[in-house]
């Protein structure tokens, strides 16, 4: 069982991957904001964050946020991220694995909404084993 | 004597005025230009922006209904009777399909919009671009029941990968989506000598009456035979391969009858940088 954080401005989305996660016995937290996730994360270390993009008052939040995570926090920067997201804005085309660089997009990998819960669960399962062999 | 040197200074004053003058104006006018070029640059900045928030506020509304209407099918939510789990698979499945339809919106409205990114111009595997293309499409063309071979020689032409792909993911799921069960898609690449590179996508689908061929790639533009065979078609796959084509200038010619198939031929590639239609490496 691990603590997956999910941060996403859209509740209902938030609660229904929650949903699903916890059905796999995972323990999840929620936050709708990402100026209090930092904070969040600082007070209890999530083992896998689920990372929205776009946020009301910035539409490139969910980046900020993963950058400060791997380059601010020597508490966070390992913490695998899983982000989803409905565009991508620098090359709205569609996310492609070239998108991801330590600087511009520093996750672990990223899931596209609509999301296929089933997809979301083997995911994480997937990112979590794969962060505990390497840890 | 005098006059005539009165008159040559007379004529070079005149020159001379209306050369400054001019370049006065020539730089006056391309200040204007600049300026013009400016803010026509900031009005596409500000569309593509604002196209990329609301689809995004289209989007994520969609993704939510998705996510719970899955939860509902799951289980998660306790076991439903077979009628309701009708209702919400077609609930899921519509919100699916409006996505799609939002994304490939974005898609073509984006095509030549600026992006923080700019498009990467580089030497692409048309081969290479058609298979990624056809694994895409894969999975539709089992569950429907058509074939799809594949001929392709190594060609090496310029362009931006990204649109390629779209360009060919629309014409495979095209040939794929208004094919018979058990119809066959062929699909060639080659490096002719004389022409250039050539690409085709040809089906045995249900065809395009002549005298429709000429709007097939205006956005949202479907045929009513179309339409009826394919009820999720969203109409923008044509036009989308449309703008891919005209940016790169490849010149896409169209042979089609009612039941008879449809094929696609693609010519005027723009050459690899060094003008190799050969594979590298």
């Amino acid at each position: 069982m691990a603590f997956v954080l999910v941060v996403d401005d859209d509740e209902d989305f938030a609660r229904a991957a929650a949903r699903v996660l916890r059905g796999e016995g995972h323990e999840v937290g929620i936050v709708l904001e990402t100026d209090n996730a930092l904070q969040v994360m600082k007070d209890r270390r999530p083992d896998l964050v689920v990372l929205d993009v776009m946020f009301p008052e910035d539409t490139s939040a969910g980046f900020t946020l993963a950058r400060k995570m791997r380059h601010c926090t020597e508490q966070l920067k390992d913490v695998p991220i899983l982000m989803l997201t409905a565009i991508n804005t620098r090359f709205p085309l569609g996310f492609g694995k070239r998108d991801i660089d330590d600087n511009w997009l520093p996750v672990s990998d990223f899931l596209e909404k609509p999301v296929d819960l089933d997809a979301l669960c083997s995911k994480v399962s997937e990112m979590l084993a794969q962060a505990g062999s390497s840890s | 004597m005098v006059l005539n040197v009165a008159a040559s200074v007379a004529v070079w004053l005149v020159v001379w005025y209306l050369a400054s003058h001019l370049g006065e104006m020539v730089r006056a006018r391309d200040e204007e230009l600049a300026s013009t070029n400016e803010r026509l640059r900031a009005a596409r900045e500000e569309r593509a922006q604002h196209m990329l928030r609301t689809t995004h506020e289209l989007k994520a509304p969609f993704a939510a209904i998705h996510a719970n209407a899955q939860l509902l099918l799951r289980g998660d939510c306790g076991r439903l009777t077979e009628d309701a789990r009708e209702v919400v698979r077609r609930i899921a499945d519509r919100c699916h399909r409006l996505t799609a339809e939002i994304q490939e919106m974005l898609q073509l409205a984006n095509l030549s919009s600026p992006t923080e990114r700019p498009h990467q111009w580089e030497d692409v595997r048309l081969d290479e671009v058609i298979k990624a293309a056809a694994a895409r499409v894969g999975q539709t063309a089992r569950e429907r029941n058509v074939s799809l071979a594949l001929e392709l020689e190594p060609v090496t032409v310029f362009g931006v990968e990204e649109h390629m792909t779209m360009m060919f993911v629309n014409l495979l799921a095209n040939a794929v989506l208004y094919s018979e069960p058990g119809g066959r898609v062929e699909v060639c690449c080659a490096a002719r000598q004389d022409g250039g590179p050539v690409a085709s996508v040809r089906d045995e689908g249900i065809g395009i009456e002549p005298q429709k061929v000429p709007r097939i790639f205006e956005p949202y533009y479907r045929t009513d035979e179309a339409a009826r065979f394919n009820k999720n078609s969203t109409g923008l796959g044509l036009a989308i391969v449309r703008q891919v084509a005209e940016m790169h200038r490849i010149r896409v010619q169209v042979e089609t009858a009612p039941a008879a198939g449809t094929k696609f031929t693609l010519r005027s590639w723009p050459e690899s940088k060094d003008a190799s239609t050969g594979a590298h490496g």
